[in-house]
């Protein structure tokens, strides 16, 4: 009894100072052996996604061996899976007896004490005794102190465990604070400032590295590529394709000198078609801005639409649907374009805004993502507050996809919509200018803006020759321009007497080889505009010019 | 606007610069009917350096032409491009006026008629 109660003592030292299992593991089994004073102890451990029972033994053999023992299998097995301890005189005559096909060693196997490892109501493994020296069975006294061999035991294997899965999660940890390094490495700066354009971003993976990315470009000729995109999956596959598409995205912005969005976005599916694999795709949301002609492109490739707050409240742009990328290499892609000055801010996002879920089911885009949308207004605070209501929606949630907002902020001072000026020739070009820049603003196409310019100068110069033509002093004039989704207007008001629509008709004629000189102003004015109306309002004349906007800027 | 007149062995050149309008139109007249008092065989007006026109100098344009069609003179505008092109189109001149690309073409056409 003191022999046994010292290796006791031993074995509890041994077992709080090694952290090598196997070691561990046959230091245990050899003393046991000598305490159980019997010819073979075995360990048996889980292993395997089968939970079959990998045998260590004294029996050096057997350890060559890889024995297991099937799930459910044999004495062993009944043990695991009841958690009690069994005795058994005559294992070979147990119905429950197995003998592995694997083990190959002379053991016989006669006298058995077979006890659980056991960890509360969670069975770590089992122990066997087999084959008191003495011969006969094994006394109750034996699989008593085999049993506090075992509490032992089951108590180092949790620790073993427990420290194995801490390095392990430390080891992943590692990894993937290694892999979201080098993912961030593939992101821009999360805040820049491009000439009169600010880009902001709020990018959340929903784990340590993601599948969603944003990304912007400035190109040579001062255009802007920006945009947002989603790759299917998560973890790190999703990663590498991310990091695949901003490279990618990277290498190829430089084309949108030369080339629309929407043939860029062609260009760059059928690369990512070539190093993509099957089944895999990413959708994107990309926007080109070109600051010199204040056009916007959009092309929005499997992802939510764009937002843009045109001053009153955000609005979901409406453009064509086109196919995610990476799928298939003739996937064509529209775009569509738009004047910049449509709205003072653009939101670009991925799904993980709109999909996210609170805690009672709800989906972000149900009601709060318009709820939020109509308190969130537009300035330097939007994406803030935006950020913050859709982390308050989803705190709790128990899942959360990728979700990436990429906030656009047009700080350009608008130009002026009216001027007041004294009409005299060489201050027409005065109006000139005015109308130029306004339109330019608006991201009225270039022939457009010269046609309206024209139609405009006529008008003046009329005024100036016609209605003006015995006054000396005075000679006001004032130019105003309002535009709205369908059109624009032009008011040209002045002093002097002005003709009337009936006149206008009938003065106006097209030219021709034999015609007097003169008159062709009016044409010009009446082949420009869509609308002329010549009235008088309040002792003033006033000129009406309206230009479709169907056919002065796309979009 | 800034003209400038050049004389070639076969014709005269008037180039003009900048922005063609009311405001300068009458100094591009005066210049256009001393050519017709000069009665020259052969006049070209390039545009190719002229940002704006408007109907008032097309008038010229048209008086110009209307003089050297009864004199049998020789009569062209040349580099009309851009928004000029545009204003240029809407009045229609160029179904009756010559015009070609540049002041090089109209100086070595054998003539300049339509």
């Amino acid at each position: 009894m003191q022999l046994r109660q010292n290796v006791l003592i031993d074995v509890a030292r041994r077992l709080s100072s090694t952290q090598n299992l196997v070691e561990l593991v046959d230091h245990i089994l050899q003393r046991s052996r000598e305490v159980m004073d019997c010819e073979v102890c075995s360990i048996l451990l889980p292993d395997g996604p089968e939970e079959d029972l990998l045998i260590r033994s004294t029996l050096d053999p057997i350890n060559a061996m890889d024995v297991r023992v099937p799930k459910g299998k044999g004495i062993a097995g009944d043990v695991y899976a009841t958690k009690r301890a069994v005795n058994i005189e005559d294992a070979l005559s147990d119905p429950r007896h197995f003998r592995p096909a694997a083990d190959q060693s002379d053991l016989v196997t006669r006298a058995m004490v077979t006890i659980p490892l056991l960890d509360g109501e969670r069975c770590l493994g089992v122990m066997q005794a087999i084959n008191p020296n003495r011969g006969g069975a094994f006394t109750a006294q034996d699989v008593e102190m085999f049993e506090s061999f075992g509490s032992l035991i089951a108590v180092t294997l949790l620790r073993l465990e427990s420290q194995k899965k801490a390095i392990q999660e430390a080891e992943t940890r590692q990894q993937l604070s290694s892999a979201k390094e080098i993912q961030d490495s593939f992101l821009p700066a999360p805040q820049v400032r491009l000439g009169d354009v600010e880009v902001e971003s709020f990018y959340q993976p929903a784990s340590e590295v993601g599948g969603d990315f944003y990304f912007w470009h400035q190109i040579d000729d001062g255009k802007i590529l920006l945009g947002v995109g989603d790759v299917c999956g998560k973890g790190l596959p999703a990663a590498l394709d991310m990091a695949r598409g901003t490279t990618l995205i990277a290498s190829t912005a430089h084309l949108c000198v030369s080339m629309g969005l929407a043939e860029w976005t062609a260009t760059l599916n059928q690369r990512l078609c070539g190093v993509m694999k099957a089944g895999r795709f990413i959708a994107i949301n990309a926007m080109l801005i070109c600051p010199k002609t204040r056009r916007v492109s959009l092309c929005c490739a499997g992802l939510p639409g764009a937002q843009v707050f045109d001053g009153q409240k955000w609005q979901e742009v409406a453009a064509p649907a086109n196919a995610p990328l990476g799928i298939a290499r003739v996937a064509r892609y529209e775009e569509r374009v738009l004047s910049l000055s449509r709205g003072c801010q653009w939101m670009l996002f991925t799904d993980g805004i709109t999909e996210v879920q609170n805690r009672a089911g709800e989906h972000f885009e149900d009601r709060a993502f318009a709820e939020t949308l109509a308190q969130t207004g537009c300035g330097k605070d939007s994406l803030k507050h935006l950020v913050e209501k859709w982390s308050a929606f989803a705190h709790g949630a128990a899942y959360q996809d990728d979700a990436t907002v990429l906030m656009i902020t047009d700080h350009a001072t608008p130009p002026p919509n009216e001027i007041a000026l004294t009409c005299q020739p060489d201050t027409l070009r005065l109006v000139r200018e005015f109308i130029d820049a306004w339109a330019l603003w608006h991201g009225i196409a270039d022939d457009v803006i010269g046609l309206i310019v024209l139609g405009c100068d006529e008008v003046m110069s009329n005024i100036c020759k016609y209605a003006y033509c015995s006054v000396d002093g005075g000679r006001p004039a004032c130019c105003r321009i309002e535009s709205d989704d369908s059109a624009i207007r032009i008011f040209i008001e002045h002093q002097g007497e002005g003709i009337t629509n009936e006149d206008f008709a009938r003065l106006v004629t097209p030219p021709c080889e034999g015609q007097r000189i003169g008159g062709l102003g009016l044409h010009v004015i009446q082949e420009v505009f869509d609308r002329v109306d010549f009235r008088r309002e309040e002792g003033r004349s006033v000129i009406e010019l309206v230009k479709s906007l169907s056919a002065a800027r796309a979009g | 606007m800034k003209p400038t007149v050049r004389i070639h062995p076969n014709a005269t050149v008037i180039e003009l610069e900048g922005e063609a309008d009311l405001a300068t139109v009458p100094q591009f007249q005066q210049l256009v009917r001393e050519q017709m008092k000069a009665n020259v065989k052969r006049l070209i007006i390039d545009f190719s350096k002229v940002t704006f026109v408007n109907t008032p100098v097309w008038a010229v344009v048209v008086e110009y032409y209307q003089h050297s069609s009864g004199a049998g003179t020789e009569f062209a505008l040349t580099g009309i491009h851009g928004r000029v092109e545009a204003s240029f189109n809407i009045v229609r001149l160029g179904a009756f006026v010559v015009h070609l690309p540049t002041v090089q073409d109209a100086l070595d056409a054998a003539t300049l008629a339509r």
